[in-house]
């Protein structure tokens, strides 16, 4: 089944990036009165309770009105209103028969809620990951009220937030630990953590899945825009017949320095390349220089940014250097009649 | 509880590539001769696990002497120019064995001289940086010369080490060099390398994953105090399994034995080696070794016959258009790594991306190229028959001339 699958790569996804010693939680409002499958609670308790046995010991629980020991749950669930409670968010109307809470891959429903027990760091980690997509994560708690804050209000809203949880949690009802905070959020925003994890576990997936530079993304972004593609720590591209590579030379210490323009040239023999190598020295002036590798030719510039008139974090300024260099090339290459055909 | 589901499935797991011509890097120096393969199942070797542990008296494998384990380290030892070799759980925990024992060594009695820093070449294999970070040594590089040669200069070293001197008033506690890194098959100046470590006094590890077991390696000549081996890389081995091969200056730090006692019990562990986690392996891998050390020892004669043939490779490849091997020219070693744009633009166009290259291979019967890659191609002829070497050239010829014209694509 698709949602299993779904649910299962999420749990694992999450679990082994955060460091989770726990399980994700999934509830779901059951309005009709029965759903099979899914074994009772023996004895009344507290929803934030049975959220935290479920997370720890990988079982499920279904139980209704009478089994909720919370009068704040009772309420903030959909079981019934009670006039004298003020509570920001609760299920309305109340016409909620049972309420669901499982592991989240043992789950055989979309759950409404997906629920994760974090500490700060791990929150932190999370925090991040759901950053990526859109705008910085906003919480409202009030120390009150945990299961509003964690279920309720994600679950009207259709957004994630965070509950530092209530008393009722950490000494009533429960026995949440004092490290443990609450996310609770939409299904969606999990599967979206989940697929930014994958991504992230990919990332360096090049040569032996290690990172071969540091180039920043911007940097990378300006030249791919101009038609060229990263090679392992470099640029490549084609400009007018030319193959042209462009390398960001760093100083001892890593820091950017030098930009170097390349052009390979592939000539028939060694001979022939050392014969275009005498042929060429003479006619080129600082910073133009050739060197010959075998029966390759290198005509390359080493510059700084600022000499070549080069800003990396400019598309349109790389492209208009190349340009200058490709045709101080074609112009040498004219002069001693090699041909790059 | 775990639930098993269909646990059968494992027993129906086919080697896909059974027959097929090998050109991954990593893999090309560690296949084992077909000889080798039929004597180890005839002899029974592969029915037990520590198959080398039924006559193990010392309580150390690299101590028995039936089969000869003890004599064969002694071999290795002197086959690669150094006084002692254990074998360690591949080049990796070779590597981790020297940086934990330098780490050692700077916390107990260099910390007056070495700063827990060990200076390594800027290619260096993950695994040596990975061993570092895990012996709680900083790592400090040169930098390399970039595209398209990306070689380093024994001048760098020393103005690395004047620099750590300089900023930490102490020495690097370890000079660790790759003879040939695994990215570009580049071969490193070890020997100069290793007289600015004499001259230093530095300690100084040459990591031989890739070139121990293909062509002559010796570490006196490289002034090398430890060289870690790969002997499933460049060993014609089964794997894991690797060697650690130092002088008897610093066998004595590195190979000292096990001191614990244990608290209650009062065990004690005298003959285990805690910087090759106690007792190395005992099984196949070893034996394996031992029966590809002769083919090894005659293969290494052959080395110029070998650099010949990749460099005839180096030179048909390159008749592609725009195809061109990155790295040192002439090239040293077999290790290879082109750049390849014009792969790069046939997967543009092609449905199955930059995977239809090793995919198209692998349908001709040649695997280990990289999968999913297109722009760069690393892989290795070492060990192919000329015939091998010309259908694997021919292949990458019929794939680029076929797509070219599928997707019309223009190569002016």
């Amino acid at each position: 089944m698709k949602i299993l699958r779904i649910l299962r790569d999420v749990e694992e996804n999450l679990r082994s990036y955060l460091g989770l010693k726990y399980r994700l939680v999934g509830v779901k409002l059951i309005r009709d009165e029965e759903i099979e499958g899914y074994p009772r609670l023996s004895s009344p308790a507290a929803f934030c309770h049975v959220v935290r046995l479920a997370s720890t010991s990988g079982n499920s629980y279904v139980y209704g009105l009478d089994y909720e020991r919370c009068p704040t749950a009772q309420v903030v669930l959909g079981f019934k209103e009670i006039s004298y409670l003020k509570i920001d968010y609760s299920v309305k109307p109340p016409v909620t028969k049972k309420v669901l809470i499982s592991p989240l891959n043992e789950m055989n429903v979309t759950p409404d809620i997906v629920l994760s027990i974090l500490n700060p760091k791990q929150m932190m980690d999370l925090t991040v990951i759901l950053k990526v997509n859109g705008e910085p994560f906003k919480a409202e708690f009030s120390g009150e009220h945990a299961c509003a804050e964690f279920f309720a209000k994600p679950y009207l809203k259709g957004e994630p937030n965070i509950s530092l949880l209530c008393s009722g949690a950490r000494e009533v009802y429960s026995d949440f630990r004092e490290n443990e905070i609450i996310l609770g959020a939409p299904l969606k925003t999990f599967i979206q953590a989940s697929k930014v994890i994958e991504s992230i576990n990919r990332i360096g997936g090049s040569l032996c899945g290690c990172r071969l530079s540091d180039l920043p993304a911007a940097i990378i972004e300006e030249f791919e825009s101009i038609g060229f593609s990263k090679g392992t720590d470099y640029f490549f591209g084609k400009v007018d017949g030319y193959n042209v590579r462009v390398y960001l030379n760093k100083d001892m210490h890593g820091r950017l320095k030098f930009i170097t323009v390349y052009s390979p040239i592939r000539l028939s023999s060694d001979e022939e390349a050392e014969k275009a190598l005498r042929m060429l020295k003479p006619l080129m002036s600082r910073p133009y220089s050739v060197k010959r590798r075998g029966y390759w030719l290198d005509i390359s510039i080493q510059e700084s940014e600022d000499a070549l008139g080069v800003n990396v974090l400019d598309g349109g300024s790389i492209e208009a250097m190349i340009k200058r260099f490709v045709e101080k090339v074609s112009g040498y290459l004219s002069a001693v009649k090699v041909d790059v055909g | 509880m775990m639930k098993f589901n269909n646990i059968q499935r494992y027993r129906q797991v086919k080697n896909r590539y059974r027959g097929s011509i090998i050109v991954h890097p990593i893999m090309t120096g560690g296949l084992v001769p077909e000889s080798v393969q039929r004597i180890l199942f005839d002899e029974g070797w592969i029915g037990v696990g520590y198959s080398a542990c039924f006559d193990c008296i010392e309580g150390r494998s690299s101590l028995v002497s039936k089969p000869p384990i003890s004599d064969f380290l002694s071999d290795i030892a002197e086959f690669y120019g150094g006084d002692r070799a254990e074998h360690t759980f591949g080049c990796r925990a070779a590597q981790f064995a020297v940086m934990k024992m330098i780490s050692d060594f700077v916390n107990r009695e260099g910390g007056r001289d070495y700063a827990k820093i060990v200076l390594v070449d800027p290619l260096c294999h993950y695994t040596t940086a990975v061993a570092a970070e895990v012996a709680g040594l900083k790592i400090v590089e040169p930098p390399h010369s970039g595209y398209p040669e990306y070689k380093v200069k024994p001048e760098d070293f020393q103005l690395k080490i004047e620099e750590v001197k300089e900023e930490h008033g102490k020495l690097p506690g370890l000079i660790a060099v790759t003879h040939v890194e695994p990215y570009y098959g580049n071969m490193n100046p070890v020997e100069e390398i290793g007289k600015i470590a004499e001259e230093y006094e530095i300690p100084y590890m040459v990591n031989a994953a890739y070139t121990a077991g293909v062509m002559p390696v010796n570490m006196r000549d490289m002034h090398a105090d430890f060289l870690t081996v790969s002997a499933h890389k460049s060993m014609a081995s089964l794997g894991p399994l690797g060697f650690l091969v130092t002088n008897y200056e610093w066998a004595k730090k590195i190979f000292s034995q096990s001191k614990i006692i244990t608290e209650w019990s009062g065990r004690a562990f005298g003959k285990k080696i805690p910087n090759i986690f106690g007792c190395s392996i005992g099984g196949i891998p070893l034996i394996s070794a031992m029966y590809s050390f002769p083919y090894v020892a005659e293969r290494i004669k052959r080395w110029s016959e070998e650099l010949e043939k990749t460099r005839w490779f180096i030179e048909e490849m390159e008749k592609m258009d725009d195809v061109m091997l990155i790295g040192e020219r002439p090239h040293r070693h077999h290790l290879l790594h082109f750049e390849t744009p014009i792969f790069w633009e046939i997967s543009k166009h092609h449905k199955r991306r930059g995977f239809f290259l090793a995919d198209e291979m692998i349908r001709k019967g040649i695997v280990g190229l990289h999968r999913g890659m297109s722009k760069h191609v690393k892989l290795s002829v070492y060990g192919l028959r000329w015939d091998d070497v010309k259908a694997v050239r021919d292949a990458f010829y019929e794939i680029a001339e076929r797509y070219i014209k599928e997707f019309k694509i223009d190569i002016s």
